[in-house]
């Protein structure tokens, strides 16, 4: 059975994961307390979850399979092209996260950069190969004003 | 007595006496009351007064000008390996005018039997090149010197990375340094970011705002919640803009100025220390307004950009009223150096313990 609710379900799903996804790490939101980049990870997996919770709503009127089917396909393409293909934009997210570290850490009697610490802690996984998030935390580190290795 | 004759550092004599036999004191202390109530990282010292990095060679020194009633007693700058001293003379009296921060001349005349009129004129030219001991004999110094606090006063230890051949290096070293501050368990940790008397390398840091925001950064994870003062040089306007929005992220406050890298000529017009060392640091009664001008406009910036940071001021402080100058800018606290070694009784005279007759200059 097919109806029109179905490319209209997969759009708010693809909606709400892209949100999760690209403005969950700005600076100021979740991703300051979640220092790991909740919002990298788990933007596919949010688009995964409302298309579940939306078919399930509207399991009478549509195609329950053809639904799911189309939002893991973009889950995966989503998921692959957020690890490869968008350096650029986490790494100017993480540098705004690092600019944002420092304004906060110089108007702040905190001085320790605990986002940065808890990053580069070895108990929280942080999987170099993934792309998206070393492109983050090369952003971070630059907004932080890091300049390494320059011989003077 | 001579003036020459007042200072508890012998001028007269090389930094192994004095570190050896200093300081030279012999008048009496009146008993003074602690009384804790200035606020200060953290701590309640008895007054914001106190002596910033230099002439409190070692914990005899520390422990005359705590008995002395200055609060905040700053350990001379030390380093992660011994470190050799320039040689004698290291200090010479200069005659110049009061300097202005933004015309600074090109050169000041220490001249030979030369003294100035009174204590509270003094000015005096210093050239020792951070030199120390080795890290075991100065961490075991400082732990000495720990024990002969009173109340409401603190220590702060100095430390300077060596540069060699990178920055790389430097920021390392300044990390093993401040490691070795930190073991000895003093409250507060001060970087040196400014020598007069090292040409390059770790004497001109704070000219170099990234470099000194590295730094204070890599130096603040093994630091953890220990305060960090950073010690600087005369600068102002942008500079000093650029200087403060790399380090307030980093560090709980900004100790200003240390003395001014100058030529210094004998009467002849040669250099006063010798050929090798044709500029030094001029520091004392001259250096006033360029302290005050500094402290002005660090705080003109802390208050538009909303830091939290210290600012301490430094520079020829020589008269209680000089200590009110700065503290009514808004500075945390105010050091003085050349003053506090040509008038031991300075803080006491602060303090109300001891009258001070001179009309300050």
């Amino acid at each position: 059975m097919r109806s029109r609710y179905e490319p209209r379900l997969f759009f708010i799903s693809l909606a709400a994961g892209l949100a999760f996804t690209f403005l969950m790490p700005l600076p100021n939101s979740m991703l300051s307390v979640v220092p790991w980049g909740a919002g990298l990870t788990l933007g596919p997996f949010i688009m995964v979850l409302t298309g579940a919770v939306l078919a399930l709503i509207y399991r009478r009127a549509i195609d329950y399979n053809r639904l799911m089917a189309m939002v893991m396909a973009a889950f995966f393409v989503l998921y692959v092209g957020i690890q490869i293909f968008s350096c650029p934009y986490f790494h100017w997210v993480g540098k705004r996260l690092g600019k944002t570290a420092m304004e906060r850490m110089a108007k702040g009697k905190d001085k320790n950069d605990r986002l940065l610490a808890l990053w580069l802690k070895p108990r929280v996984l942080y999987p170099k190969k993934k792309p998206a998030k070393a492109c983050l935390l090369e952003g971070y580190k630059e907004g932080l004003g890091r300049r390494e290795g320059v011989k003077k | 007595m001579s003036i020459k004759g007042l200072a508890t550092y012998d001028m007269d004599r090389d930094y192994y006496h004095n570190l050896e036999q200093g300081p030279r004191f012999t008048g009496e202390i009146p008993p003074w009351k602690t009384q804790p109530a200035f606020p200060f990282l953290g701590h309640t010292l008895n007054s914001p007064l106190g002596i910033p990095a230099g002439l409190l060679l070692d914990s005899k020194w520390i422990k005359l000008y705590a008995q002395l009633g200055y609060d905040i007693l700053v350990y001379k700058t030390v380093r992660s390996r011994q470190y050799p001293v320039h040689p004698w003379p290291n200090c010479l009296f200069v005659r110049t005018p009061m300097l202005s921060p933004r015309d600074l001349p090109h050169r000041v005349v220490a001249p030979r039997n030369w003294e100035p009129p009174s204590p509270r004129q003094v000015t005096i030219t210093n050239s020792f090149g951070m030199p120390s001991l080795e890290p075991p004999d100065w961490q075991e110094d400082v732990e000495r010197a720990l024990d002969h606090l009173r109340k409401g006063q603190v220590i702060i230890v100095s430390g300077v990375g060596t540069f060699e051949d990178s920055e790389e290096r430097l920021v390392q070293d300044f990390v093993r340094v401040s490691s070795m501050i930190k073991e000895t368990g003093v409250p507060v940790v001060e970087l040196n970011f400014s020598c007069p008397n090292t040409a390059e390398g770790e004497g001109v840091i704070y000219t170099d705002p990234p470099l000194a925001g590295r730094i204070a950064r890599e130096v603040r994870k093994v630091l953890e919640d220990t305060p960090v003062l950073i010690k600087v040089g005369l600068l102002l306007g942008r500079e000093l803009k650029g200087l403060m929005k790399a380090l307030a992220p980093w560090v709980q406050g900004i100790v200003g100025i240390n003395s001014v890298s100058l030529s210094v000529v004998d009467e002849g017009g040669q250099p006063a220390l010798g050929p090798e060392r044709t500029t030094s640091g001029v520091c004392g009664w001259a250096i006033r307004q360029c302290g005050l001008a500094f402290a002005k406009e660090a705080l003109a910036i802390k208050e538009v950009e909303k830091y939290d940071l210290a600012i301490c001021g430094c520079g020829g402080v020589t008269h209680p009223s000089h200590v009110e100058e700065y503290l009514n800018l808004g500075v945390q606290a105010v050091f003085t150096c050349t003053g506090a070694m040509f008038n031991p009784y300075l803080a006491l005279e602060y303090k109300g313990v001891v009258g001070s007759s001179a009309v300050p200059v």
